[in-house]
């Protein structure tokens, strides 16, 4: 079926193109949200890879691929929102991070912040890997597959990324040790 | 009292955190989009494909060529008879040291406290040993709360140097073994079975290295003593464009320092060690 839309999106056909825009949208959300971590410019992200992906279509050979090749659309206006971001927010105070607080009871506010600060201080393309990897569910050559880059480019980012992550939560439980002891 | 914590699920649970919903302003944005955005040519051919006879000329012949010398290395390849397998090259000293490579000089030395060995790496770099013992079928990507991996890391953070040291099981055949369980590549090109790779000397036992290949910028070398698997892998990121030969060098510099001392590693000793996976590899 969507190979079948992909074909008729591929000719020309916008309401075709409109139902990807359904099926694939929110899974390219929640994507662009994990890398970005700010809602605005995921949204950004996410229109400006869909508009090219439209324009684009014409050349995407395999209508199979329709998918890792969005992927790969979107990975790219992630990091030219990025970019974006960087230059405007050299001139602006950084405002806090968007999105909602959780209620899950084994993340405490410490530990959001902490990891809020690891990944932000991550470049986008660690950042694109670990999202595909541990929220998208890619295997380690379907990543490399998106993301243009050798696999053993994809072991080593997502090693650094895992690596500073959980650094961030043990730096903030020995904070919280340390502030709990009595002096 | 404090409960232990697993790093691993608070980062999975803050991942899982937050908006899964495209907003329909989106949605509609990209709908309006479409009215307006310009469409590219059906089927394009990749880059700016000449018209020119002469252009199409010299490209027909590139292509003659190229087909024409993968025929040759297929024959060349072939000639060794079906089934051949290929000779391993064997480099005689530790690594070639990395002569005539501009390297910065290894003035530090790191000794494992867990995988009994010792290296010795450049000063502005910086050691960080494991906090946790490593079992082989470990990656340090997912699974494991702490970093296993003893790691040397410049200030750019690639290239990176990574180090570790298991027990590998009774009755297990080193080349057989380490193929199936310490081979890290989805794609099967990179992964050849051990005993067609490469032999290196490191620290005096002789081992296997496996180089770059269409995939992997990383360089790996294991090393077998009695019955203890020692890794050590040299990471490249994409921004190395030195090449594989420089990325060799660099390897054989950090390699020709490393001294084993099996003896000295933590955890279980070696049991009785059976007949077809004993010795050195």
């Amino acid at each position: 079926m969507r190979t079948g839309l992909v074909e008729r999106a591929r000719a020309g056909d916008d309401v075709a193109f409109s139902t990807l825009v359904d099926l694939e949208g929110d899974q390219c959300y929640a994507i662009a949200y994990r890398i970005l971590r700010d809602v605005e410019r995921a949204q950004d992200a996410v229109q400006q890879a869909f508009l090219l992906a439209w324009r684009e279509l014409p050349r995407l050979r395999d209508p199979e691929r329709f998918t890792p090749w969005l992927h790969r659309l979107l990975v790219n206006a992630c990091y030219e929102e990025h970019r974006r971001h960087r230059r405007w927010s050299s001139r602006i105070r950084a405002l806090p991070v968007d999105g909602p607080a959780s209620d899950d009871p084994t993340v405490s506010v410490a530990d959001r912040d902490a990891l809020d600060r690891a990944f932000l201080r991550l470049t986008p393309q660690h950042r694109a890997v670990f999202v595909m990897h541990h929220y998208a569910g890619l295997a380690v050559a379907e990543i490399a597959d998106v993301v243009g880059v050798p696999v053993g480019t994809v072991k080593s980012r997502l090693y650094h990324a895992t690596r500073s992550l959980r650094a961030a939560i043990v730096a903030d439980s020995q904070v919280e040790t340390t502030e709990a002891r009595p002096a | 009292m404090n409960q232990p914590r697993d790093p691993d699920a608070i980062i999975a649970t803050w991942l899982d955190d937050g908006p899964i919903d495209l907003p329909d302003e989106t949605r509609r944005a990209i709908a309006v989009g479409l009215r307006t955005q310009p469409r590219a040519r059906r089927m394009a051919l990749p880059g700016a494909w000449s018209t020119s006879p002469v252009d199409r000329l010299f490209a027909a012949a590139a292509i003659i060529l190229a087909v024409g010398g993968v025929s040759v290395v297929v024959l060349v390849n072939r000639a060794g008879g079906p089934g051949a397998t290929p000779a391993p090259s064997v480099s005689a000293t530790p690594s070639r040291a990395a002569s005539s490579e501009a390297f910065p000089a290894m003035t530090q030395t790191f000794t494992s406290p867990q995988y009994g060995y010792s290296i010795r790496f450049p000063a502005d770099w910086t050691s960080t040993p494991g906090t946790t013992l490593w079992s082989p079928d470990d990656w340090g990507i997912s699974g494991s709360p702490q970093d296993p991996f003893d790691i040397l890391q410049g200030a750019a953070g690639e290239p990176l140097f990574r180090s570790a040291s298991g027990l590998m099981p009774d009755r297990s055949v080193v080349d057989d073994w380490i193929t199936q369980h310490l081979t890290f590549s989805d794609v099967a090109a990179c992964s050849p079975p051990r005993n067609t790779l490469e032999v290196v000397i490191i620290g005096g036992q002789s081992g296997r290295l496996r180089g770059f290949c269409s995939t992997a910028t990383e360089i790996e070398a294991t090393v077998v003593v009695d019955r203890r698997v020692y890794m050590f892998t040299i990471f490249f990121g994409e921004d190395w464009t030195a090449g594989e030969s420089k990325a060799r060098a660099l390897f054989d510099a950090f390699a020709s320092t490393i001294e084993l001392h099996p003896e000295d590693a933590r955890g279980p000793s070696p049991g009785p060690v059976p007949g077809a996976s004993a010795g050195r590899s």
